[in-house]
């Protein structure tokens, strides 16, 4: 009505934001009415839902294994009898890394880490049984997991659904008329922009949130819950950078390019090159640039290194100069003499220079990994992908970081077994050479081992610089699109 | 009145001819060529330069693996030599290198090595997750039958970029770029019109198109390789290398032809180039991604493999059980069996806790195989579905042969498992006879200890089972070529 | 020289062409008129078999194009709306190669030279990259290349739209040549003026029919403007 009154006055241009809604109600229209979203879509939506299912379903299979496996291991160390407790240190118990309960949105590198350590004496043992060796080479081709959609799957079908978003206006004509009508190019952008966002949301957030939901059914024991939500929003955060990078990424290079056939192409190259050829072209650069040492180097250099220890050797010299530290210490001369139990004091001293020994080696093996790491996620400024894997590893506590996280603590408690062990030695075994052994008491006494995930402010610690990365990378694309958009002429 | 028939063939030729040399001249127009040559030679440069340092780590390893070995052995016959001469005497039953027991299970075990293949730079295959030695010893087989090698597994999950996987994933998509629009284009830019107002068959036209793109990716693609396998220094000259390199290159083309093929199949449906790289890019995600996701899953449902975690336990059980009735045995056996009396090398309360160990080992070993028996069954059966499953994408079929050839498949990897396996029994029983004997070891003995030596298949069955791959590659490349031959007859020319 | 039989083109619910009865005889130019989607162009389509008809025939010289598109092809030459050519490539070694194209042989540069100036196009653009050419200058190619073959029926697809009077008129005297050469030519276009000065016989198209058929001698200019409006825009009023 107030159009007629106004008759005299120019017709009142739209305020922008009322711009931008109207041009973003059009493109969602269309986009809904798009049959390449229809099928595609679909298709990515059924493939969701289905690594969904199978992920939790593996999810929940793989804690209640590991979980019972952790329970009968801790029932076995409990039924040992009596024995020398060295021996039962010996003996030792297994750990096994519970399923983190986001790993069913992000499986990372379970697949390819060994699931079981022993926690044995003397040695911090790798982790066996890597879950890859147990299928064929059919799933070095991928997992068919929620991630692999995110990751993969979905920054296509942004690609599908905008490569012409620009070009196609343009060759039409239709991009002519909405220049002479007085949008402006900006506009455009944004509007598509949130049809795109929106069209986005539909598919992906309702897995989301039935993700979030899952985890109301998540096993509490070594879980903090409220923690996990809290990983799976900053997981799902950096997935909606990277997806909304892309849309702007696909936006404006439809923008850029002469005809939608070379928006596609390019598009599609950035996709493969993105996906498929650079996670493992810097791997390889990575692999070079800080080897991984070979097992035989690694045990090698540990056994090297071991021979400054003493071990039951009694002619060392480190052991004779341990001893007579001991008897200086306790004013005696002759070990015999000592109110402690020597032997088991020489051992828990042995120990002690072992775990010197253990924190370096690993510590520098685990060091090339994170470094390897470093390198890959450096990519990320370029192609996306290689800082959202880790991020999104990270967040599902399924990255190499929490691997050995979780190997430290395992360490940490096989340490608390071989203390518990030798002091009660150091106190109860006689001197004089005689046998002693305990009984389960001795076994109980030591606490079953839990592991909780570190709390994800602790992860953001290293990761803050993934999620950087996509928000550079997502900021730098957000400009090339304004900018090319700017640039936009109707031929 | 028709026309003499003959007349027809040598027009078809010449099109053919003339197309072919029409490509050439709007590829050179545009410097597509260089381009397409450079980024071909980038490519698998840098792909053999990865397979050839990662086969030089290999082989480093291995080299260190026999080093290793041959440190310990020699450490062990200085002991020997020393203790003859009366210089050495052992402290303790581990650290006598006559004991047969301590010297099976530690100080001799060996490395059994599976040597590389002469291709073994063009796939790395399952090669990172199976090392390429297995320390064998006298101990129960799980002791050493799955230890992994080191390695970050961030890399393994990423992959390696390898010759194999620039041809099974690259390729392609290669193949896809250059020829999704050797029609299309034609016509959206109105020359097709032109061209097919002439008396041509169009599909003449479109073979030329696609054959002078399979020259331009196929030349370069074999003489680089060639040229930088043989200038990195790939051992592929030797031994059977030749032959395989000679399938190698058969299975690649045909990969390369049934690419060509579906691009030729989608071409004949008319479509416009945009639809045309769409429906060839989702085919390449169908074939590349989907169809073997949904395969392995498919192959873990059905033969799940049961958990290791309960393995680990239930063999810890077998073990604590074994030991308890080693025992018992033990006892008896000291009574049947008068110890052979070896001049003092072995005491007897060494002898004792030697023959326990070795009785427990025994009884275990039945028990430990059968339980590993159960995952192993799971696994070949996976391997066998995945099989006939992979004739359903060409992708896994190739990367599959590709893999053999370079010999890192889960084939040969469970071959070498089995011939461990054999060879893990010879020397238990070697060491555990002497063990129960109570017979010490000597020099002599030090140079009879059982040696792995791995049995190569021959040329012959490997190329036996790489045929089928050939007729599972060139069978749908044929089906799509009658379809496009077919289809592109009635090829839209002027789009309604 | 060409011939529609009842020939038909339907697709799924929209009839295109409707059992067009037509013949086109050597040495006479036979003008189709009609309104856009009057199938003029689906007539040209279904002569050159790039599309095929549901019932009918069109033949070629007795040769039916559905049945032996090669055959046919060898005696027609083709002129579309715009000629589409390779960019990347220069006037002659365009017509080198569509010459080659329809004759299996490689003519020599200075014959193809020739053409291209008979055709009308200036001698220093013909080695130049097709590219830079405006839309006159390749439709002289074009006409070059349907010269080259010598062929002995013509289809034009709107031949002179978007060209400049003087260009326009350079055709009609090229077509008039064709003419007394006995070339059989069939033109559809929009411009009356070109079809009552050059063609024989003009056939005016509406929906799928040929709704009339005259000689060009019959009518004169006004009478023809009155009747092609009648047929195109009065009927549908009706």
């Amino acid at each position: 009505m107030s159009a007629i009154t106004e008759t005299a006055a120019p017709v009142p241009a739209l305020p922008p934001a009322g711009m931008v809604a109207t041009i973003a109600g059009k493109e969602f229209t269309e986009l809904l009415r798009d049959a390449r979203l229809k099928w595609a879509g679909g298709l990515i939506a059924v493939l969701m839902l289905t690594a969904l299912l199978l992920g939790w379903q593996q999810q929940q299979q793989l804690d209640r294994e590991r979980a019972a496996a952790s329970h009968t291991s801790y029932q076995q160390w409990l039924g040992q009898g009596e024995k020398n407790p060295h021996s039962a240190a010996h003996y030792g118990q297994y750990a096994f890394k519970p399923a983190s309960p986001l790993s069913f949105l992000d499986p990372g590198i379970n697949p390819y880490v060994g699931s079981a350590v022993w926690m044995e004496a003397h040695k911090q043992n790798e982790f066996r049984f890597r879950p890859a060796r147990d299928a064929t080479s059919l799933r070095r081709f991928g997992d068919l997991s929620i991630n692999f959609v995110w990751q993969v799957l979905s920054p296509l079908l942004i690609v599908l659904i905008t490569f012409n978003a620009f070009t196609g206006e343009r060759e039409r004509g239709t991009l002519r008329q909405l220049l002479s009508v007085g949008v402006q190019p900006a506009q455009l952008l944004v509007g598509k922009m949130t049809a795109i966002s929106a069209l986005l949301a539909i598919l992906l957030v309702p897995p989301m949130l039935m993700a979030m939901a899952m985890l109301f059914f998540v096993d509490e024991h070594h879980v903090d819950s409220l923690d996990i939500l809290g990983r799976s929003g900053l997981m799902f955060i950096g997935y909606a950078v990277y997806l909304a990078g892309f849309a702007l990424l696909s936006l404006g290079v439809s923008a850029a390019c002469g005809s939608s056939r070379k928006a596609l192409i390019v598009l599609l190259a950035f996709w493969v090159l993105n996906c498929f050829v650079a996670p493992r072209a810097i791997t390889d650069v990575a692999a070079r640039l800080a080897p991984t040492p070979s097992a035989v180097q690694f045990q090698s250099a540990l056994t090297q290194a071991k021979k400054a220890n003493f071990g039951h050797d009694e002619k060392h010299p480190a052991f004779i100069a341990f001893r007579d530290s001991v008897l200086a210490r306790y004013g005696v001369s002759r070990v015999e003499d000592l109110p402690v139990n020597f032997r088991a004091l020489s051992l828990n001293e042995d120990d002690e220079r072992g775990y010197r020994i253990y924190d370096e080696h690993y510590g520098r093996l685990w060091a090339i990994y994170l470094e390897q790491e470093r390198i890959r996620s450096l990519a990320g400024v370029l192609f996306p992908m290689a800082a959202l894997q880790p991020w999104s590893m990270a967040m599902a506590g399924t990255d190499i970081a929490q691997q050995n996280d979780f190997a430290t603590a395992a360490e940490r408690y096989r340490r608390e077994i071989q203390k518990a062990m030798a002091a009660d030695m150091i106190r109860n075994r006689p001197n004089d050479g005689s046998d002693y052994v305990a009984g389960p008491e001795l076994w109980a006494s030591i606490a079953p081992f839990e592991y909780r995930l570190p709390q994800a402010a602790s992860v953001l610690g290293n990761q803050w610089r993934n999620l950087l990365l996509l928000l550079v990378w997502a900021a730098m694309i957000g400009g090339f699109a304004l900018t090319v958009v700017r640039r936009l002429r109707p031929t | 009145m028709s026309m003499p028939a003959p007349t027809d063939r040598p027009v078809a030729v010449s099109l053919f001819r003339d197309a072919f040399a029409l490509e050439r001249r709007l590829f050179r127009a545009e410097r597509l060529m260089p381009v397409i040559v450079a980024m071909l030679f980038c490519a698998i440069a840098y792909a053999i330069a990865n397979g050839v340092a990662w086969q030089d780590r290999q082989n480093t390893l291995l080299a260190s693996a026999q080093l290793e070995e041959r440190a310990r052995l020699d450490e062990q016959l200085g002991k020997l030599a020393d203790m003859q001469e009366g210089r050495y005497t052992p402290p303790s039953a581990f650290q006598n290198p006559r004991s047969p027991l301590w010297v099976g299970l530690r100080h001799a075990a060996t490395y059994a090595a599976l040597p590389p293949s002469p291709l073994a730079v063009s796939a790395i295959g399952q090669s990172d997750l199976n090392p390429p030695y297995v320390l064998v010893s006298a101990d129960t087989r799980e002791s050493f039958a799955l230890n992994d090698e080191i390695e970050n597994p961030g890399n393994l999950l990423a992959g390696r970029f390898d010759l194999s996987f620039f041809i099974v994933f690259l390729l392609p998509l290669v193949i896809v770029s250059l020829s999704y629009n050797v029609l299309s284009s034609e016509r959206e830019q109105g020359t097709l019109a032109m061209v097919a107002s002439n008396p041509v068959r169009i599909a003449v036209l479109m073979w030329a198109k696609l054959g002078y793109r399979a020259g331009l990716v196929l030349l370069p693609l074999v003489a680089f390789t060639l040229l930088l396998l043989l200038s990195m220094g790939a051992p592929v000259l030797q031994a059977d290398g030749p032959l395989r390199l000679l399938v190698w290159l058969l299975v690649v083309l045909a990969y390369v032809g049934f690419w060509f093929a579906v691009t030729a199949a989608v071409t004949s449906l008319g479509k416009g180039s945009a639809q045309n790289a769409l429906i060839l890019v989702s085919t390449w995600i169908v074939l590349v991604l989907v169809v073997p996701t949904l395969g392995s899953v498919a192959v873990e449902l059905a033969y799940p493999v049961p958990s290791r975690a309960e393995m680990i336990n239930t063999l810890r059980e077998v073990k604590n059980d074994s030991a308890r009735e080693a025992d018992a045995n033990a006892a008896r056996y000291a009574i049947e069996h008068e110890s052979a009396d070896n001049g003092g090398a072995v005491s007897e309360k060494d002898y004792k806790t030697a023959s326990q160990r070795v009785m427990m080992v025994k009884l275990a070993s039945d028990r430990i195989a059968a339980t590993m028996a159960v995952h192993e069954r799971q696994i070949a059966s996976q391997r066998d579905t995945t099989a006939w499953l992979r004739f359903l994408s060409p992708a896994v079929l190739l990367q599959d042969t590709l893999n053999e050839i370079a010999g890192t498949s889960d084939r040969r990897y469970a071959d070498f498992a089995r011939q461990v396996d054999d060879f893990h029994r010879s020397w238990q029983g070697y060491f555990n006879d002497r063990v129960l004997a109570n017979r010490p070891l000597d020099a002599a003995d030090y140079a009879q200890f059982p040696r792995f030596a791995y049995q190569p298949e021959s040329a012959g069955v490997l190329i036996g089972r790489i045929l089928p791959t050939l007729l599972g590659l060139l069978l749908p490349m044929l089906v799509l070529v009658v379809v496009a031959s077919r289809g592109v007859a009635r090829y839209p020319v002027d789009a309604r | 020289m060409l011939e529609a039989n009842d020939l038909t083109k339907r697709y799924d619910q929209h009839l295109a062409l409707d059992r067009l009865n037509l013949k086109v005889a050597p040495g006479e130019i036979f003008c189709l008129l009609g309104g856009n989607g009057a199938g003029k162009t689906t007539t040209i389509n279904l002569f050159l078999n790039f599309i095929q008809p549901t019932s009918g025939t069109a033949t070629v010289n007795g040769i039916d194009v559905a049945a032996r598109p090669l055959e046919a092809k060898r005696q027609i030459a083709y002129i579309p709306e715009t000629v589409m050519l390779y960019g990347s490539l220069s006037g002659i070694e365009n017509l080198e190669y569509f010459s080659k194209l329809a004759l299996g042989v490689k003519r020599p540069r200075a014959e193809l030279l020739d053409l291209l100036v008979q055709a009308g196009l200036a001698p220093d653009a013909a080695p130049r990259r097709v590219e830079g050419y405006s839309k006159g200058m390749r439709q002289k190619v074009g006409i070059a290349i349907a010269m080259a073959r010598n062929a002995r029926a013509l289809l034009l697809d709107e031949p002179t739209s978007g060209l400049d009077p003087q260009a326009a008129n350079e055709f009609a005297r090229l077509l008039e040549q064709m003419k007394h050469r006995g070339v059989a030519i069939l033109m559809t276009t929009h411009d009356l003026f070109l079809a009552k000065q050059t063609g024989t016989r003009v056939g005016i198209m509406q929906r799928g029919v040929l709704a009339a058929m005259f000689g060009t001698d019959t009518v004169d200019h006004t009478e023809l403007e009155r009747i092609y409006l009648d047929l195109s825009y009065g009927k549908k009023a009706a």
